[in-house]
């Protein structure tokens, strides 16, 4: 994620990805501290010893401990500004904003209610501080999950949580805005369970006090201790008002419990990041190309929020995120909903002409409007999506005599990912979806994500291959993968070259990529980065004609 | 979070059976030592809970956890969450948890955890629930979780 463009959040939120003072981390271990000779690929040796080491590695993930000792300001924001919105629904259907809870200190944080491990973590911390204080703070649970958490699950959920919680949820458009605001990311992500998708997220708390104002970020794993004293110093500062009411929220009106008409009151006009018009329109792409037609999938609803089905028909345009001026011609979506999903996604072939800020108008058939910024990339030498794939021929686990760790650095690989090389499939006329990720050599925190994510789409579409590559040049030293050369400038392998990443727009710590290619070998997508697993399956689900609505 | 209830078992018949089979190779052969066994409190029915515990290898060889049984969900899986250098926390399904031969793994929130899908009953906090950890080597062991708030 080196060179990927974030979206900014609203306010900056400086620190909030990771305030956590050095000291809470398990010392990393070196790897290449424990390796003493080089041992040439291909020795087997001690594969499973190898294995152990590096599941004791990724142990070091595990919750810091002992933050007990560490004092509130160590959490608190360096500079006081205004929190950002947070204008979504709560678990009566009532409009919410954190205006309501004027007075008061509020504790919040994001995550969703099939989570059973952080979450619940995160719910049970910040209970413990609000017994801690007594009346007067709130707290809220804002869900990330919206295809599972509604009002009335959100309403269920409270249930189990302290009477201080408020739990609000929202349409996509809005949920995303509203962690967009507070630096917040999130993305489904299968993991083949039987608890279905989880959703990764970030899981910081956050304390916003009496006047609105963002003072502090615990990061997870934080006590409730630090969090307590620091509600207690809000409390002194700004006593809460004197009657709680009987509901946080009784001073919104009844009515306005009913649908509303009009553009969704939970979204905020000026936000970036937002849709305008009556139509909302979210944008499913991790990656949207300039340069050449790109594919770009949306998920649009109406001014109600009522997610389109596919009967109303979309069309595309790209214009200038400045003046508005069209850019290219209107170009028709096609609807699409792939097997087993109940969403209705919509793919339009744009052409941005360059990289950087510009804006999507869709027109329905209805004739409502609406558009939805978009950040281009710039595709550097990267293969352009409308061409051929390059002509080249990726490591089978058979090509390396069976040593899976040869062609992958999964500490448990899953082999149906190295079984058929990109030159078999192409052979075979057989679309493949490219995954060039490494699980040892994390150059990016996105590393590893795209490997997990697609080994969930490998049971979706069985006759679609799915391809692992290793970007990097190594070795197998004593059962583990050695890098050759430096990790700040990692040796890329010539397969990976071969696709155009390496170039100066896209580097080697650029990490990772995904390229989806059809039965003729022609790039129909790309992605670098975090990838959601909805992308790929829209666009091999188009690729094979399945799901297709219009 | 202060009274961790120890809750733990050592099962001797278990123990015998393993030291008998590789008191060659390891002459001070123990057992799998599982303490701190918790669950947490569910939210009702509907959402999964999470079970947690320190299990420490004393059997004299690598093993390593690879399956969990239990009255109390239809799926058990063991899953691990992590986070990312960007501060994203995931969770996936693993499908062992390596033990090497002397050492400890805890299964804590944030980290390893015995994921309870498709709760059979609520988790009520003060009751407790019985899981079967499976090891590659070392079989079964009967565990008693206790169930509290966090």
């Amino acid at each position: 994620m080196t060179q990927r463009p974030t979206p900014e959040p609203l306010v900056p939120v400086v620190g909030a990805r990771d305030p956590r003072p050095a000291s809470p981390a398990p010392p990393p271990i070196d790897r290449r501290a424990a390796v003493v000779g080089a041992v040439v690929l291909g020795i087997v040796g001690l594969l499973a010893a190898g294995l152990v080491a590096l599941v004791v590695l990724e142990r070091s993930g595990a919750l810091p401990a002992a933050s007990a000792t560490r004092s509130p300001d160590d959490y608190a924001m360096a500079e006081v500004a205004p929190a950002p919105p947070l204008d979504l629904v709560d678990q009566d259907g009532a409009p919410f904003s954190l205006d309501s809870l004027a007075g008061r200190p509020v504790l919040l944080f994001f995550g969703y209610t099939h989570c059973p491990d952080v979450c619940p973590t995160t719910v049970g911390t910040v209970t413990e501080a609000l017994t801690a204080v007594g009346d007067g703070p709130r707290a809220v649970f804002t869900s990330i999950d919206p295809e599972r958490d509604g009002v009335a699950e959100m309403k269920a959920y409270l249930r189990y949580l302290h009477p201080a919680f408020i739990g609000l949820s929202g349409s996509p458009v809005a949920i995303r805005t509203a962690a967009d605001g507070w630096g917040v990311r999130y993305a489904r992500v299968e993991t083949g369970s039987a608890g279905g998708y989880a959703m990764s997220h970030t899981a910081d708390t956050f304390l916003v006090d009496g006047q609105g104002r963002l003072r502090a970020v615990f990061p997870f794993g934080t006590d409730a201790a630090p969090m307590a004293a620091f509600l207690e110093r809000l409390l002194a500062e700004t006593p809460p008002p004197s009657e709680p009411p009987a509901t946080p929220l009784a001073s919104v009106p009844a009515t306005s419990a009913a649908p509303t008409p009009g553009p969704s009151p939970t979204i905020a006009p000026a936000t970036p990041g937002t849709a305008t018009g009556d139509l909302l329109a979210m944008i499913v792409s991790s990656s949207v190309w300039s340069g050449g037609d790109s594919p770009v999938i949306f998920k649009v609803a109406d001014a109600a929020g009522t997610p389109l089905d596919g009967t109303t028909g979309i069309r595309a345009r790209v214009v200038s995120a400045t003046d508005g001026t069209p850019a290219g011609p209107d170009e028709d979506a096609v609807a699409i909903r792939p097997p087993g999903e109940t969403a209705t996604s919509y793919v339009a072939s744009l052409d941005i002409p360059s990289p950087g800020a510009w804006r999507i108008v869709l027109t329905a058939s209805t004739g409502a409007t609406g558009s939805v910024p978009v950040n281009a990339l710039d595709p550097g030498t990267t293969t352009p999506i409308g061409a051929p794939a390059p002509d080249v021929r990726t490591p089978t686990v058979d090509d390396v005599g069976g040593l899976a760790l040869a062609v992958t650095t999964q500490p448990e690989p899953d082999l149906r990912l190295s079984r058929t090389s990109t030159a078999d499939a192409r052979a075979a006329g057989q679309p493949y979806v490219l995954v060039i990720d490494s699980v040892a050599f994390k150059v990016s925190p996105a590393c590893g994500r795209a490997l997990s994510m697609i080994r969930y789409l490998l049971d979706r579409w069985t006759d679609v291959a799915f391809i692992h590559l290793e970007p990097f040049e190594y070795s197998i030293v004593t059962s583990e993968p050695v890098l050759q050369g430096d990790l700040a400038n990692p040796p890329l392998n010539d397969q990976t070259r071969a696709f155009g990443i390496g170039d100066k727009t896209w580097s080697p710590l650029a990490m990772p990529w995904i390229f989806v290619v059809d039965g003729e070998g022609i790039v129909r997508a790309k992605y670098t980065g975090i990838v959601g697993s909805a992308d790929v399956d829209v666009i091999v689900s188009l690729i094979k004609g399945e799901g297709v609505i219009r | 979070m202060s009274q961790r209830l120890v809750a733990m078992l050592v099962s001797l018949a278990l123990a015998l059976a393993l030291a008998a089979c590789s008191s060659a190779a390891s002459p001070s052969a123990g057992a799998m030592v599982v303490t701190d066994a918790w669950a947490r409190t569910s939210m009702g029915m509907d959402m999964a809970g999470a079970a947690y515990m320190t299990i420490t290898n004393e059997t004299g060889q690598a093993d390593a956890l690879i399956g969990v049984a239990t009255d109390a969900a239809a799926n058990p899986e063991i899953h691990q969450t992590t986070e990312d250098a960007s501060g994203m926390m995931g969770m996936h399904p693993v499908e062992r948890i390596n033990i090497p031969a002397g050492g400890t793994v805890t299964l804590e929130p944030g980290g390893f955890h015995v994921m309870l899908i498709n709760l059979t009953g609520e988790l009520v906090a003060d009751s407790t629930i019985e899981l079967t950890l499976t090891f590659e080597k070392a079989g079964e062991v009967e565990v008693t979780a206790q169930v509290r708030a966090n």
